[in-house]
């Protein structure tokens, strides 16, 4: 038998590519985005001074090199691309091919990127407000709007609209952004809760104006029944018993954080209910109560293992 | 007589010239090849000067280098098996393909996994053979080789003893890691400036004993083929260097530590077929185990066992890296990377279309397994790459810390530690904003978060089933991270026997009788052993935790045994 011939590699590779965002940034013009490419051979083939082409849904053309590789994946570096001033989708293709002079081809291989370009466009966030309350109680919730360039949307004003449709509230936005935010102006506001019991549904609705679009965003509340009943629920660890402090629990819809002593109070309607509690460490606990008056109940949690972590 | 070995000799200039030639441009570490021995009259076969032109085709056109042990690889398995190696008076040269010494093991955790050794009694931990074996067993769902996983066991604490008394090395603790009910995960004693448990202890220890023995350390080269005559044993194996191809022949044997495959997704493709390119192409960026050591194994008749059970997801939150960037060495260890995720009770996870796709409170980051739910659920996510991202709003972050990360949400930047990657983070006034930076569907993420939010208020989650106390996105900023998986090891491997001796696959061509029999009796590659993660039977369908302890004691069983072999002439 003769000697073996080398094996060769196949002559086409079949690559990946991956055209990435990175960034978004507005402008007066429309939107800029941060873009990466990333062309990786199953063969780990160093494919930089090779190039990519960037075509958007226009037609234009952007020719970028391949300008490093890290043993697996050839990237470009970062380039950016914009929008039109015009709201829209705008697209944009990468394509990778490699005639491979003197050494394995590369098959081509495209990824599209899409964005949705909406100039001013507005948007509502909804906080603050109780995760329970009862019929009659008087909610006050705050609810702030942004618009995508930043604008100042001071004085514009925020309706609150119940299940029905009916305007229940209303917010004047104020002068300073929410603390943490950018340009998340925001107000107060505040309703009564109506008589039905169970999860009411809301929106918080900004209209349009000259520049900006309308925005609406929905949120829910718990109406409850008033409490009749105090549970006092204690909270130990299985095996010592020690209590556990910090562990969550919750009565629907309660919630509270045991105390020093490992115990928390909280109110509940007599009937039917869902105790659950965790705390780091333990595992997951829940119970279905018949609640028929004030009582006093201990929680024992099990310890999850406690394993030493690998890197 | 005299001129064949005046031929020889100068043959042996000629090997040595061309040694050092590649030696140096590697960047050796110490040490000198021995002389080239006699022209390899092969065992079991009649013919071929090794040292000059062969007309047999398994051979190579000559040999370049030669020795008596090759180990391939300097991991937690590669670097025992030489030591032993030369220990039990071999010549031994090690190779590794990376271009810094280590390959994974340098960028790890240091849990070493060793079973009923002495070092726990020393720290009153009682451990008993039964439970490491059921532990083991159970753990890896009954898949190991009962005499593999006993071989872990029986030589665990001979191991461990000579990790101190020969290798210098200090068992500073013991950690209890799944599976293992009692604690057995050896960590080492802090060492020049590395802090207790941490995984480059380890190799600078076995560094030190390499360079102390003067070992041949080759770096950047890599093994491309091994030798073997027909039906017999390995004669040594094909290694690309930076300067050419070369063999190398291996007198009395080649042990393969060439750790996992997750850096070659044909391979992993090819016994996976879940992970696709979402999968693939995260972490390692430099060391890559690439599977060299199973495919020329299988090149030339070894057994693997078990290969789809590659399967360890292990992942990071915000980074595309498993580890830090920077090339790891000695004075420049690897730290971790991504952002904290351990605390998730404010946190909702959507994927590509905005929408929420499992039950966040069942999911768990690392050591996860592709028949997991958590694992169906994102098998099952639309679009390409697919993306899972975690949502949730400002008492989410505070509650899982990202809050102290807020410079890598607001300047993300790979190459500094946490290493988070641009367009892997977000932050934004309202979840509209959040989205457009997430780039899912706006309207579907604050339909998603509306939904979500109604189930808090209504106390139970009709869609997944999360159990309570649930909690609102609800107060701004809102934030985002993106989660990335990748695979992490394999669980199986190179099929060996408890002498870490590679099995014959063909000895299953014509089974003997259809009664099964036990790995210790089954044909092997004679002079061809594996260890360390490229193996399969310590555990089975799941590894533990730990489980570089398993790995270093392969390597102690096989480089000792290599040593043993009756030298080729």
């Amino acid at each position: 038998m003769s000697k073996d011939a080398p094996v060769s590699e196949p002559t086409l590779h079949c690559p990946e590519i991956l055209l990435s965002r990175r960034r978004v940034e507005e402008t007066d013009e429309g939107a800029r985005l941060v873009l990466i490419v990333r062309v990786s051979c199953p063969h780990f083939c160093n494919l930089t001074g090779t190039t990519v082409l960037v075509t958007d849904n226009e037609g234009g053309e952007l020719e970028l090199p391949l300008a490093s590789f890290n043993g697996v994946e050839n990237e470009t570096d970062e380039f950016i691309v914009a929008t039109g001033s015009r709201g829209g989708t705008y697209s944009w293709t990468a394509s990778y091919l490699d005639a491979g002079e003197g050494r394995p081809s590369h098959d081509l291989v495209t990824s599209t990127l899409s964005f949705d370009y909406r100039p001013h466009a507005t948007s509502l966030a909804v906080w603050g407000y109780p995760a329970h309350a009862c019929a009659g109680d008087s909610v006050t919730l705050m609810v702030g709007a942004t618009c995508s360039k930043g604008c100042v949307l001071e004085g514009r004003r925020v309706s609150v609209l119940d299940e029905g449709g009916r305007e229940c509230a209303e917010a004047a936005l104020g002068s300073r952004p929410w603390e943490g935010t950018q340009a998340l102006y925001w107000g107060t506001a505040t309703f009564t809760l109506g008589a039905p019991r169970g999860l009411q549904r809301f929106d918080a609705r900004l209209g349009d104006d000259a520049e900006h679009g309308a925005a609406a965003c929905g949120f829910s509340l718990f109406v409850a029944p008033q409490p009749d009943c105090i549970l006092t629920i204690a909270v130990c660890g299985q095996g010592d018993g020690a209590p556990v402090v910090g562990a969550t629990v919750s009565v629907h819809p309660r919630v509270a954080t045991t105390d020093t002593e490992g115990t928390v109070v909280l109110a509940a309607c007599a009937g039917s209910a869902r105790l659950d509690a965790y705390a780091e460490g333990y595992e997951r606990y829940h119970a279905d109560l018949l609640v028929t008056g004030d009582s006093t109940l201990t929680v024992s949690l099990v310890p999850k293992p406690r394993y030493e972590e690998d890197f | 007589m005299a001129s064949d070995t005046d031929a020889r000799h100068a043959q042996h200039e000629e090997a040595q010239v061309s040694r050092r030639q590649f030696v140096k441009r590697a960047g050796i570490v110490g040490g000198t090849v021995g002389a080239l021995g006699a022209a390899g009259v092969l065992q079991g076969c009649t013919a071929a000067d090794g040292a000059g032109a062969s007309s047999q085709w398994w051979l190579p056109a000559k040999w370049d280098v030669e020795t008596d042990v090759v180990v391939v690889g300097t991991g937690d398995a590669g670097c025992p098996a030489a030591i032993r190696a030369h220990d039990a008076g071999a010549k031994v040269i090690v190779i590794d393909k990376g271009d810094f010494f280590g390959g994974c093991s340098v960028l790890g955790g240091g849990n070493s996994q060793l079973a009923c050794t002495s070092i726990q009694t020393r720290f009153d931990i009682t451990d008993d053979p039964e439970w490491d074996y059921d532990d083991t067993m159970e753990f890896g769902l009954y898949r190991s080789n009962p005499e593999v996983l006993q071989a872990w066991i029986d030589n665990s604490d001979s191991y461990a003893r000579w990790a101190e008394d020969v290798c210098e090395m200090a068992w500073a603790r013991i950690g209890k890691q799944e599976p293992a009910r009692v604690p057995r995960s050896h960590l080492a004693a802090a060492y020049r400036g590395q802090s207790e448990g941490s995984g480059i202890v380890i190799s600078m220890h076995f560094f030190e004993q390499l360079e102390k023995r003067g070992i041949e350390v080759l770096l950047r080269h890599k093994m491309t083929k091994i030798f073997r005559e027909p039906n017999g044993p390995v004669l040594g194996i094909e290694v690309e260097t930076p300067d050419g191809t070369i063999a190398i022949k291996a007198r009395r044997g080649v042990v393969i530590a060439t750790g996992g495959f997750k850096g070659n997704s044909q391979m992993v493709r090819a016994w996976h077929p879940a992970f696709d390119e979402t999968l693939i192409w995260s972490g390692w960026p430099d060391v890559l185990p690439t599977g060299d050591g199973h495919l020329c194994v299988m090149n030339i008749g070894g057994g693997v066992v078990d290969m789809s059970f590659i399967m360890e997801f292990s992942g990071r939150l915000g980074s595309r890296q498993y580890v830090r960037w920077d090339r790891p060495h000695f004075d420049n260890p690897s730290t971790r990377t991504g952002l904290p995720n351990s605390r998730l009770e404010h946190i909702v996870f959507v994927e590509n279309s905005g929408r929420r796709y499992l039950n966040e409170a069942g999911w768990e980051a690392g050591h996860t397994l592709p028949w997991l739910p958590h694992m169906v659920a994102f098998l099952n996510i639309k679009g390409r790459p697919r993306m899972e991202w975690m949502v949730t709003d400002q008492d989410g972050a505070e509650d899982a810390e990202w809050t102290s990360y807020e410079d890598a949400f607001i300047n993300p930047d790979p190459t500094k530690s946490p290493c988070i990657e641009p367009g892997w983070v977000a932050k934004a006034d309202t979840l509209a904003e959040l989205a457009r930076q997430m780039g899912v569907p706006a309207a579907a993420l604050e339909e998603t978060v509306a939904t979500y939010n109604a189930s808090v208020a209504a106390g139970a989650d009709p869609e997944f089933q999360r159990p309570g106390p649930l909690f609102p996105i609800a107060r701004p900023p809102y934030w985002a991270a993106r989660w990335c998986r990748m695979s992490h090891d394999q669980c199986t491997g190179i099929r060996v026997n408890q002498k870490m001796q590679v099995v014959d696959q063909m000895e299953q061509w014509q089974p003997d009788g259809g009664d099964s029999k036990p790995i210790s009796a089954e044909k092997v590659i004679p002079r061809l052993y594996a260890a360390g993660e490229c193996t399969g039977g310590t555990g089975g369908a799941v590894r533990g935790s730990g489980k570089r302890g398993w790995y270093q004691v392969h390597g102690y069983i096989a480089g000792d045994l290599v040593a043993k072999e009756t030298p080729l002439a």
